[in-house]
This record gives structure tokens, C-alpha cells and sequence, in this order.
């Protein structure tokens, strides 16, 4: 099993998510980048619907007990195996006893850990995925994160080779992010609302949550609150009155009373979640046929993605 | 439901159908046809659906079914039904409310802006049926109305920061009841014993759902107390 070390708020177990109770309020939850957390299972030869650790913010630690496949993806930084740092995101083999530490991060959000055939947890709902806010998820079922101490059950596996992904698979954090975004047609917004949005940059606030991202541009958006909620996709982009908009991330609710302006393309939201306060943004409009041959290319290459 | 922008896609692989006016009849029995073929059909292709308001989000899996399948499928379902489509047994809930005022902390202060009794209130509040307009914010919520013009308020300024389970409120032109203790910002009128919502590791079970009605019936305190003994876990 794996042994906790050390743990933050932003570790938590996940799968690609909780799907067929948004009508009853539930979150979806599930990864905040999904294309990494699909290469960590993918690389192992794991079915990307297994069980694995979102690390958020680095500042963990923690002893395999058994001898395994570990892989380690997104966001990276002073990684190390029994101190010896890691060449890179991809598969490593781990002897039982050996230390697993995620320092300080230089490049991204979230890491995601899997390990070969995947963490035994009891699914709630159809799912791992830890949401807090809905208490569903997680080791003990109730959504609550890691904490120290906590052991993860896997099966014993035979070492294999180091297997890294190849670098032309590796997103880089760093770059400013242009998001691809499907427009919603919608009489809420001032005429030159879609101009405003992508025609300058934003800066990704403090304001990060796996709920959402709350962006700041030079330049408010002008909308009309709506009367009613309205039902709203992952990576939808809410307006609120400062004009300001938000992304909903993977924890957003089902409703949303804020009108909505377009909608990230998934591969998009995952690089979004992946940046930190600070770093720009800006968007561009992308047509629904464009982003579906997208999406089902990383379904076909992946065998599933969400 | 030719009109293309009555659907629109609004991501990969969710479609924003619009129903109408979230509170027409029509609306709400085109919603009821709605939900009982999703609930009775087995639909490999859907994914998840959210209904909210006259809007109704259905997340699908693009590889599934195409665009001109599911416009098509969308089509005839929203044709107006050849039979009769009137509310079955099941579709309505009677729900129990406790408008005693050691719960409805705010019926004095809905008396006074209102000008009405507090003994008007809770009438105006349980002498009508509900439908269910839309379900989210946490599991279990669902947001029922209309309720009465007189009982028209808006939202608190400032939401309270807890509001016990089982809470019935009112704002705006709707009433909740809170299946948890979350913040919230709604007047709260009264009390309901038990739970409006049971979960466990396989299932959810709201008792509110798109397509459902409501019916409050109002308890005294002593009925309160009794039915929650009754309710409470072994």
C-alpha cells in the first residue's frame, strides 16, 4: 500500500468522475486535467477510468510498502524516489520501502500519481472522486481529502523499465494559454461582449478553486443577470456583475445564476487548471465540429476521456 | 421544436434544449414527457442530463450518436403528444411542513413586509400545488414554485451562513427545502421532519426530481416530533 507522509487540502483521490446524478444536484468532480491524469494510468497500461492521487501544489510525501509501477504526470518540480530526482513524467519502477516526494512545483497545478492496476477504494456513486463540497468521495467516502497517515491499498507488481512520455505529448505550463472556447448564443450580453472577451488577456486570479477560476482583464463585460439559473456545462464561462468572468471547473454547480458565454473545450480547461495566479490567458472561438473531432481523438487514443 | 434555436450545443458534448417559459404548463409538461423517457428508456449514448429552469442540458457521448440522430430523437419527443400526457399518482409528493415558529424564524418578518397574517402566510404557502422547476446547487435541492404573488420576496442581502436541514423557504416567486445545512439566503418559513433526500454508496434518492409536484401539508409541532422520532436511524 501507500503510506502518507505528508499531505495538503488540494490531495485527493480521483477517476474520471461521478456522471448520471447532475439532475439530482451532484457534482461530476473528476480530475481538474484530465488529459494528464489519463496519460498517468495510459502509461502504466492502466485503464484510464482506475483510481489515482490528484496532487495539488506539490508538498507530498509518501512510502510504497510493495513493489510496484508508479507514474507521475502534470505539474512538475523537485520530484525524487528515495531522493534521486525523476527524468520526467512517465512510468517508474519503485522497490517496497521507497520514499515518493513532490517538493516545490515549477511548472503547473496539479501532478497526477497512478499506480499499475490502480488504487483499490470503494467507489460512492459509481466513482472515487473526492468533492468536498458534496462530502462523496474519497478513502472514507465522505469527500474528505488525503491526510497523513492514510494508506492506499494496491496489488504488487512486477518492476519494469523507466517509460517516459514522449516529449512531444508534454504540455508546457508556462506559455501563455490560448483557450479554445465554443460561443453559447445568448441575448444577455452587450453587443460587444465576444469582441471584449477575445480581444484581450486575462490574468488568472487567486481565485482558483476546483470550482472554477476567476480571470481579471483590463475591461469589464457587460451582462444582463439572467431571471433564471440556467444549467451549466463543465467549463462553462460565467459572467458575474464585475464583468469579470469565471471558468467552472470540475466541483462547479449543476446551476448557474450568472450569464454564461461559452464553454472551454475540455483539452483547453484542462491547460487553464493547470495555471497558476498570475499567469495570462486569452480565448479564442472555435467551432463545436472542431472541438468534437478533439475530444474524440483523446477519447479513441486514451479508450475513454471525459 | 424545428426552430434550431430552441437546441443549441454548448460543448463538446452537452446540448442546451429549451423547453420555454420555466413556468408555463406547457413547458412543465413537455419537461414530465421529458424525464419519463429518459427515466424508462435505456440511452447508452446519454451520458448525464441537468434540468434547470425551461433549460434541460443533456451530456452525450459524441461517438454515439450523431448530431442528426439526436436532433431527430429531440424532434418527435417534443411533438405534442397524441395522448394525453396527465400527471400520474407518482409524479406528485406530499410533503409534511412544521410552520411552527421555533422553525419559521422568519414568518414575522414576512408578515410584516407582506402585510399579511402569519396565519396568511402559511396558507398562502400550502394551499397550492408545486412543480418542480429546476434541481442543483447541492443534492437533493430543488427549486418548486410558483408560490403565491403575495408571498413575492426578494433573496436576503446578506444569506445566512447556516440553514438547518430539512428547512422550507421562500424567495422571489419559489420555495425550497434544504436538504442539508448549507449557507443560504431564502426566508425561512418552516420545518419538514425527516430527510428529503437519502443517499448511500449506490444510489441517491431525491425525493424532488424534474418532473415531480409537491404538495406541502401542514403539521403541528407535537406531529413534527413524532414523525422525526420515527425517521431518526436505529
Amino acid at each position: 500500500m501507500l503510506r502518507i507522509k505528508q499531505t495538503n487540502p488540494m490531495h485527493s483521490v480521483q477517476d474520471p468522475g461521478r456522471y448520471g446524478f447532475a439532475s439530482q444536484g451532484v457534482a461530476k468532480a473528476g480530475p481538474m486535467d484530465s488529459v494528464a491524469a489519463c496519460w498517468a494510468n495510459s502509461c502504466l497500461g492502466n485503464a484510464v477510468t482506475l483510481p489515482l492521487l490528484e496532487i495539488g501544489g506539490g508538498g507530498f510525501v509518501a512510502e510504497f510498502t510493495k513493489d510496484v509501477n508508479l507514474a507521475l504526470t502534470g505539474a512538475w518540480g523537485e520530484m525524487t524516489l528515495d531522493g534521486q530526482p525523476l527524468p520526467g513524467p512517465g512510468a517508474h519502477p519503485v522497490l517496497a520501502g521507497s520514499i515518493l516526494r513532490l517538493g516545490r512545483l515549477s511548472s503547473g497545478m496539479f501532478s497526477y500519481l497512478a499506480v499499475q492496476g490502480g488504487f483499490a477504494i470503494q467507489p460512492v456513486l459509481g466513482s472515487v472522486s473526492t468533492c468536498q463540497r458534496d462530502s462523496l468521495g474519497g478513502l472514507d467516502g465522505q469527500g474528505e481529502p488525503l491526510s497523513i497517515e492514510d494508506v492506499l491499498p494496491y496489488q504488487t507488481h512486477e518492476r519494469r523499465p523507466v517509460n517516459l512520455i514522449p516529449k512531444r505529448y508534454l504540455e508546457s505550463y508556462h506559455q501563455p494559454l490560448v483557450c479554445d472556447v465554443i460561443l453559447r448564443e445568448t441575448d444577455q450580453f452587450a453587443s460587444d461582449a465576444t469582441d471584449l472577451f477575445f480581444n484581450q488577456g486575462y490574468k488568472v486570479t487567486r481565485e482558483q478553486s476546483r470550482m472554477g477560476y476567476r480571470l481579471d482583464g483590463d475591461l469589464s463585460i457587460v451582462a444582463e443577470r439572467p431571471r433564471y439559473s440556467v444549467p451549466i456545462p463543465l467549463g462553462g464561462i460565467q459572467v458575474p456583475p464585475s464583468g469579470q468572468p469565471i471558468v467552472l471547473m470540475r466541483d462547479h454547480q449543476s446551476l448557474g445564476g450568472y450569464p454564461m458565454l461559452g464553454t472551454l473545450t475540455r483539452k483547453s480547461l484542462g491547460q487553464l487548471a493547470q495555471r497558476r495566479a498570475g499567469q495570462m490567458v486569452s480565448f479564442r472561438a472555435v467551432s463545436r465540429e472542431i472541438a468534437v473531432q478533439e475530444f474524440l481523438q483523446y477519447r479513441q487514443f486514451f479508450g475513454d476521456f471525459r | 421544436m424545428s426552430d434550431l434555436k430552441s437546441m443549441q450545443w454548448v460543448s463538446e458534448d452537452t446540448i442546451e434544449i429549451h423547453l420555454g417559459d420555466p413556468v408555463a404548463s406547457e413547458t412543465l409538461e413537455k419537461v414530465e414527457r421529458l424525464s419519463r423517457w429518459i427515466k424508462a428508456t435505456p440511452l447508452p449514448w446519454l451520458v448525464d442530463y441537468c434540468y434547470g429552469f425551461g433549460l434541460l442540458n443533456l451530456v452525450v457521448r459524441p461517438d454515439l450518436i450523431s448530431v442528426r440522430q439526436l436532433n431527430q430523437t429531440l424532434h418527435d419527443l417534443l411533438e405534442p403528444a397524441s395522448e394525453s400526457s396527465s400527471q400520474t399518482e407518482s409524479d406528485l409528493i406530499e410533503i409534511a411542513v412544521c410552520y411552527d415558529p421555533t422553525f419559521g424564524i422568519d414568518l414575522k418578518s414576512i408578515s410584516e413586509r407582506t402585510h399579511l397574517s402569519v396565519d396568511a402566510v402559511v396558507e398562502a404557502h400550502h394551499s397550492r400545488d408545486y412543480r418542480v422547476l429546476a434541481t442543483g446547487f447541492v443534492p437533493g435541492f430543488a427549486y418548486l414554485g410558483e408560490t403565491d404573488p403575495r408571498l413575492h420576496l426578494p433573496r436576503l442581502d446578506v444569506p445566512r451562513t447556516r440553514i438547518p436541514a430539512g428547512s422550507v423557504a421562500i424567495a422571489e416567486n419559489q420555495t425550497v427545502i434544504y436538504p442539508k445545512q448549507t449557507p443560504g439566503g431564502w426566508h425561512i418559513i418552516g420545518r419538514m421532519p425527516g430527510s428529503i433526500v437519502s443517499l448511500n454508496d449506490q444510489s441517491i434518492h431525491a425525493q424532488l426530481s424534474m418532473g415531480k409536484s409537491v404538495r406541502f401539508r401542514p403539521i403541528s409541532l407535537a406531529e413534527f416530533q413524532r414523525l422525526e422520532a420515527a425517521h431518526a436511524p436505529d
